[in-house]
């Protein structure tokens, strides 16, 4: 189960009124149907493994742990360092880990961590091992900063996620995953028009819509009525104001229960729902939290999950 | 006509109200950026239940055009 998340993000805060690539009528609209006020930006100071060493340094004594305890580090990530080798060996290394710790590379946008969680859970149960980490995280270097639909409203963030193995518990988290391959050009990698050696990511918004509309909804509503799930917490991957309030309404959840960081984090891909539930660190645990994530394939994940009423959350700065 | 005219007044907050007529062009009051034409999907998804391809949107000229886009879509549905 889920025990522990700690949250990095650097101190930067990139704030929307000062972009001025774009016209300010243009930028009123984007900040009203974003709803970011604000991102946090390492302006390149941080690279997406800085800010995950950062977290995983936390969370190891926040939870009387040492690095020797850790068995399986998983590195999610679309912004990692070098292609080759994969984050997680930069972690092994900085981190001193144990010879034997199993280290896995995964390339997954904003459904990351709830496809992480379920991964690094699933080999943790099969192999029998108690301690695993789940990184997450990623960086603006991925936009081009003309680009007003990725550049202001994607932040910094990297997330380190205690996984703990209680045979009593296994059962704690739900999970569901849909993919569908034909909407891949939705959110694509393409050269960026200063220069043509950088890949930047470009977002096609209206196939977004359509995904969600036709896919995320109707899965989303089965998945909580085949649990019979009524979530005390509702915790959407924060692409926008716009996407996060059509979610709640259509799932019909209070937008009380819905918990918010986009204002002053923007979307920070996979890492966004672990942040949300750190900067939210006062709501209570040991209720029904129901986080759903949709994004870059296209690909939908959702979880339901009782978190433990001791689970350790922190947001810290660097 | 009205009802779609009302939902987008109400759907663009930035927009001043009272200018949007039947053949207003679309291009002209909403720009018909990304943003815009997700708002559109999403809102006429919402208020009418059948979804808009944004080639679609682009193809209407007037707001009367795009009335009548969903009105044939909803016959279809």
């Amino acid at each position: 189960m889920i025990c522990s998340i700690v949250s990095c993000v650097p101190k930067n805060a990139f704030n929307l009124d000062d972009y001025n690539q774009i016209k300010s009528d243009d930028l009123e609209k984007t900040k009203l149907f974003t709803g970011v006020l604000s991102k946090r930006t390492s302006n390149g100071e941080f690279s997406t493994l800085h800010l995950c060493i950062n977290a995983m340094k936390k969370i190891l004594p926040l939870n009387d742990l040492s690095n020797k305890d850790v068995e399986i580090v998983a590195f999610v990530t679309q912004s990692p360092n070098h292609s080759v080798p994969g984050n997680s060996y930069s972690v092994h290394k900085e981190m001193s880990l144990s010879k034997t710790c199993i280290l896995i590379d995964l390339n997954i946008g904003c459904t990351g961590w709830i496809q992480g969680v379920f991964i690094v859970k699933s080999i943790m149960q099969q192999h029998n091992l108690k301690y695993g980490i789940l990184l997450n995280g990623d960086t603006d270097v991925l936009t081009d900063i003309n680009d007003n639909s990725t550049y202001p409203i994607i932040g910094d963030a990297g997330v380190a996620s205690l996984i703990v193995n209680n045979k009593d518990q296994d059962v704690n988290e739900v999970f569901n995953f849909s993919y569908n391959g034909n909407y891949s050009d939705a959110i694509i990698e393409k050269k960026d028009t200063n220069n043509s050696r950088l890949l930047k990511v470009k977002m096609n918004s209206s196939l977004i819509a359509k995904y969600l509309l036709t896919e995320v909804i109707p899965f989303s509503k089965e998945f909580l009525r085949k649990n019979n799930a009524n979530p005390d917490f509702f915790i959407p991957h924060q692409a926008n104001k716009y996407f996060v309030d059509t979610l709640s309404k259509k799932l019909d959840i209070p937008k009380e229960k819905t918990l918010i960081s986009y204002p002053h984090y923007g979307n920070t891909s996979s890492a966004s729902i672990p942040l949300t539930i750190c900067a939210n660190n006062q709501v209570e645990k040991n209720k029904l939290f129901y986080c759903l994530a949709f994004g870059v394939g296209m690909s939908t994940a959702q979880m339901l999950f009782y978190p433990n009423k001791d689970m350790k959350t922190k947001l810290i700065e660097i | 006509m009205n009802k779609l005219i009302k939902l987008i007044e109400q759907e663009f907050e930035e927009l001043e109200k009272g200018i949007i007529f039947p053949n207003t062009n679309l291009s002209d009051v909403l720009n018909l950026d990304s943003m815009s034409i997700l708002v559109l999907i999403i809102c006429i998804e919402d208020e009418y239940g059948v979804v808009l391809q944004d080639d679609e949107i682009k193809q209407s000229r007037t707001f009367e055009d795009l009335n009548n886009l969903i009105i044939q879509k909803t016959i279809v549905n």
